[in-house]
């Protein structure tokens, strides 16, 4: 019998290969939110049918299993895991048989080395180049299964040094070799060959003639073979030209050859059931129908994937659904869903508007008309998936937000809908709910235990944003990270090009140790607190020492240019724990009074840990040694007092880079800091907790003194704001004034430093390193600095 | 000072696995194409080539790109004779005659860096006269020392969806800073769906499009890396 992978394997040369794998490079994704499913144990429950957020940047396949959950119909762990990764590579033919063993080219070219003449072979080429850059598959596993079993067969019959096995492998080789290449001949057979060595031949010949792309010379010797009683090959002989005359049709694409194909079918259609191949007769049926009848097996997959019970080759029966229902007039009602919520405009549409202006609005109209088309299948048939597609659709505040808000309050903790329904219910009162009644809702929520990591994370997203006080806002900005690696296998985005590689400077701990990190969400609102608080959280023991370095080093810069220097004093209290690798001047700037040394050590910091930000958004932490610590510097400006400049604190957009469907300088109302945009196309505007809220007027006076400056290529800097210093002027000035001064010399190098990743003011780095070479020549800071970059 | 701009950026266009048709660009671009897909798996390496059409004009295509990836489902069997069978495979998806240049796109862990490394090597040792090795980058591997032992002509930082760090990059690049590692000053790429305010000047940069390329995407392409310079 033929094992399944070979059905795999002819459906795969026949039918479009997953796009998805094949999407674009790897790219990092979120670290927190994974529309792919998370790990093992989180997409098991999925395909026991315990449905979590649905996410409309998920794959089809994995919207299709949600779909299915939706509908009462089961999917199931082999069912899931097949859905779960782009259909179908031969890697996953294999993925899907591990109980196998070792098959294929391995087993072939392991099977090779029984005959010691045999020549060396690393690998063989499987495929032929094709027209336009294309390669056409040939040569598939079963091909090599089958060789190395018959070699090794011939070998323990006829002896590993016998010449007609040598002759005989010879022969394989060739074939094998014609896989990747015209142009091969076979060696000649020897004279008066044995038996079994002949029929053997008359074998490798007919499969010569079909990796050579002679389709019908191929079937008519498959046929021979198969009337010929002497031969060991016999029981092949039908299935084997059935193939070669289905591979002829799609080749050629004549009717006459489809007609050919569906005759030989049909022959073999009528043989015993436990003829060889005989199980694949639907299956090429369906490979030829996917070409020339696609509306009929359009219908006739929808048919069978509506079953309860989920069909054997599930991940191949629904990439044919996909791409024909793509094709055709109507799209039948899962892809129909599955296109609603992704509310993708037409590409040549897109293409127009991005020439001719209008991207905004065609997203706009896309997504409003995708809404309604929801909305209204939703009202005809109460059927929950058109609920869940409205919602992810819907903007808070939006004319249609109160109804579908209060029709998903009313979806029931059994439905597999529930969570879904949860989540959007939440976003979309966010803001209007009392803030009790939310935390309430979502403390009941995340007391379950069968929440995934993701879900929890998106879900404490939400709670957070509604925290009664600093203290829930601690515990409930850290996020759970996952799939990351090595601690935690399973998951599966690795296989859509999201990237399995994460960020660093994130986490509570460096590389795949580290396990939390603060939310999107939360930095922002971290960054949009006052001084006061934000010192007060860098101090929370909740919250791990790495998140507090984070909190406390942007504290310490917001300090600074604040000129607040008895909190630069507490601050480098606190830091001298945290970032012990500059304890020495942590202590010199507690030790300093205020005036102008003062400024000037609180300023060789800045200029020493480029990382430091007043903001998280583009903070980098220092990790390791001082000459570890992550690029680039930035231009610190210092305003006077009573001099501030608007306030303009960071984009949300900025904060959502890792997740989806945001520009970079888009609207805060349209982001979503809690799924990241992997949830859908509604917004989830940023709530602010009610005790950072009313501290957003105090936050607000300090922004005004934060300059973030912006710079572009072949232009002069903006001017300074009015009474502006840059620091790296004042150090320059209190050097050349306080030559003895024992941090001159180093401060210099780190301002050429500073000159050379991008945090240069003014030629900064070239007045230093003058002024270092001039006045300390001999001093190791000035050996370290050879050259400056201006 | 800031960095000056070049006069000119040289364009690759990616064309990934789906039909393209990139004619339109004629001579005003270079293109890649993904030529081969290969999965570590276990023990096993499971290669296969394009099954897109590209439809491009005589010598614009110069880049076969071969995309690797490892399955983390089961644990990597990695010996020489893997290594040796991987890299046969990648320069077997670069063997026609119009190949100037290969790229390897192989994203990997922290802890499997020395099979990244250890594949280029061995491509390297094969790769034919004359023809230059690329290699794609996480944009936050251009900022590690290991990356200098990657023996390849060209790394090219990809500055799109760049997580966390994003922002960060970005803003270092705006303001005429660069990666600290060598190899990734002479490439880049950027994506149609992320533009990219300012960038180094004069490196080679590689065009990713989401979706299958049209004219238009190309000219806004095309006008926004001009501006970075001024042009």
């Amino acid at each position: 019998m033929v094992r399944r992978v070979a059905a795999f394997a002819v459906a795969m040369a026949l039918a479009a290969p997953g796009a998805a794998l094949a999407s674009g490079p790897g790219v990092i994704g979120p670290w927190y939110v994974d529309p792919f499913g998370g790990g093992a144990a989180d997409l098991q429950r999925v395909y026991d049918g315990r449905l979590g957020i649905v996410m409309a940047r998920a794959s089809k396949p994995q919207l299709y299993m949600a779909w299915r959950l939706l509908h009462g119909q089961r999917v199931g762990r082999e069912a899931g895991a097949a859905l779960s990764i782009p259909c179908c590579d031969a890697s996953a033919d294999w993925r899907y048989a591990p109980e196998m063993g070792e098959t294929g080219m391995h087993a072939w070219l392991d099977a090779r080395k029984l005959v010691p003449l045999a020549p060396e072979l690393e690998r063989i080429d499987t495929e032929r180049a094709g027209p336009d850059y294309t390669s056409i598959p040939t040569c598939f596993e079963e091909a090599f299964t089958t060789a190395a079993a018959t070699l090794k067969d011939r070998v323990a019959k006829y002896g590993a040094t016998s010449g007609d096995v040598t002759l005989w492998l010879q022969t394989q080789d060739a074939v094998f070799e014609a896989c990747g290449r015209p142009g091969v001949t076979l060696p000649l057979l020897s004279a008066g060959p044995p038996a079994w060595l002949k029929a053997d031949r008359a074998y490798q010949e007919a499969a010569f003639a079909l990796y050579d792309g002679r389709h019908d010379e191929a079937a008519d010797r498959f046929a021979a073979i198969g009337k010929d009683k002497a031969s060991p090959w016999r029981p092949m002989g039908p299935y084997l030209r059935a193939r070669s005359l289905v591979r002829g049709a799609l080749a050629n694409r004549t009717p006459e050859a489809f007609a050919k194909a569906r005759a030989a079918i049909a022959d073999l259609s009528k043989l015993p059931e436990k003829t060889y191949g005989r199980g694949e007769v639907r299956d090429m049926l369906r490979i030829l129908a996917y070409r020339d009848r696609p509306a009929q097996l359009l219908a006739e997959l929808d048919r069978e994937l509506a079953g309860r019970e989920p069909p054997a080759d599930i991940a191949v029966a629904f990439r044919d659904y996909a791409n024909l229902a793509d094709k055709a007039a109507e799209r039948p009602q899962p892809m129909a869903w599955i296109a609603t919520l992704r509310a993708a405009p037409d590409t040549d549409a897109l293409s127009k508007a991005e020439t001719e202006g209008g991207v905004t609005d065609l997203y706009r109209r896309t997504r409003a008309s995708a809404l309604a088309q929801a909305q209204a299948r939703w009202e005809a048939s109460r059927d929950v998936a058109w609920l869940v597609a409205a919602l992810s659709l819907v903007d808070p505040g939006a004319p249609e937000a109160a109804g579908l808000a209060a029709a998903a309050a009313k979806v029931g903790a059994g439905d597999p809908a529930w969570l879904t329904a949860q989540y959007h219910l939440t976003r979309l009162t966010l803001r209007s709910a009392p803030a009790a009644e939310t935390r309430a809702r979502l403390d009941a929520i995340l007391a379950r235990t069968d929440l995934s990591v993701s879900d929890r994370n998106i879900l404490t997203a939400q709670r957070m944003q509604v925290a009664a006080d600093p203290g829930e806002f601690a515990r409930f900005s850290l996020r759970q990270r996952l799939c990351r690696g090595e601690q935690e296998d399973g998951c599966t985005r690795g296989f859509w090009h999201a990237s399995d590689s994460q960020p660093y400077g994130v986490y509570d701990r460096t590389g795949y140790e580290g396990a939390r990190g603060f939310g999107e969400d939360a930095r922002a609102i971290i960054d949009r607190l006052p001084l006061k608080d934000r010192i007060a959280l860098g101090r929370d023991a909740r919250l791990p020492a790495a998140m507090r370095l984070d909190v406390a080093l942007t504290n310490y810069g917001r300090a600074v240019v604040l000129g607040d220097h008895a909190a630069v004093d507490a601050l480098a209290a606190d830091l001298e724990v945290l970032l012990p690798q500059l304890a020495p001047e942590w202590r010199k700037i507690r030790a300093t009074p205020v005036g102008l040394e003062k400024r000037f050590v609180e300023f060789f910091v800045l200029a020493k840990v480029p990382g430091v930000r007043t903001d998280l958004v583009d903070y980098n932490r220092p990790e390791g040694a001082v000459a570890q610590f992550r690029d680039p510097w930035t231009n610190w400006i210092v305003l006077p007092k009573g001099k501030p400049v608007k306030p303009e604190p960071p984009a949300l957009a900025l904060y959502q880079q890792a997740g989806a469907g945001v520009d970079s300088d888009g609207p805060d109302a349209a982001t979503d800091l809690a799924c990241l945009g992997e949830c859908g196309q509604g917004a989830s505007p940023l709530r602010l907790p009610d005790f950072a809220a009313a501290g957003a007027a105090q936050a607000t006076i300090e922004r005004g003194y934060f300059v973030r400056p912006r710079y572009s290529y072949g232009e002069e800097p903006p001017p300074l704001p009015p009474g502006g210093v840059a620091a790296w002027d004042e150090m320059l000035a209190f050097a050349k004034a306080n030559p003895k001064h024992p941090m001159v010399p180093e401060a210099l190098y780190w301002i050429i430093r500073a000159g050379r990743w991008g945090g240069s003011h003014n030629h900064s780095g070239k007045r230093a390193f003058e002024l270092l070479h001039a006045a300390y020549p001999a001093s190791a800071w000035a050996k370290r600095s050879p050259y400056y970059y201006d | 000072m800031l960095a000056a701009p070049a006069a000119s950026q040289p364009l690759t266009i990616w064309a990934w696995e789906r039909p393209e048709d990139l004619r339109f660009a004629g001579r005003d671009a270079e293109v890649a194409v993904m030529t081969g897909f290969i999965v570590l798996a276990g023990g096993r390496v499971e290669a296969r080539g394009r099954r897109f059409p590209l439809r491009a004009a005589e010598g614009q295509v110069t880049t076969a790109v071969v995309h690797l990836q490892i399955d983390h489902r089961r644990p990597l069997v990695w010996t020489a004779a893997r290594e040796a069978e991987a890299a046969h495979a990648v320069l077997g998806f670069a063997r026609a005659p119009w190949v100037k240049r290969l790229q390897v796109d192989f994203e990997v862990r922290a802890s499997e860096r020395p099979i990244l490394l250890g594949v280029l090597k061995a491509v390297r040792a094969g790769l034919p006269s004359g023809v230059e090795l690329s290699m794609t980058a996480l944009a936050s591997w251009c900022e590690e020392a290991w990356l200098g032992q990657a023996p390849v002509d060209e790394v090219a930082p990809m500055l799109f969806r760049m997580g966390p760090a994003g922002a960060s990059i970005r803003n270092r690049l705006a303001a005429g800073g660069d990666f600290t590692e060598p190899k990734c000053r002479r490439a880049l790429a950027v994506s149609t769906d992320t533009p990219l305010p300012r960038a180094p000047a004069g490196r080679r940069v590689y065009l990713f499009n989401p979706r299958s390329w049209s004219a238009a995407d190309f000219a806004l392409a095309r006008r926004r890396i001009e501006a970075w310079s001024g042009e």
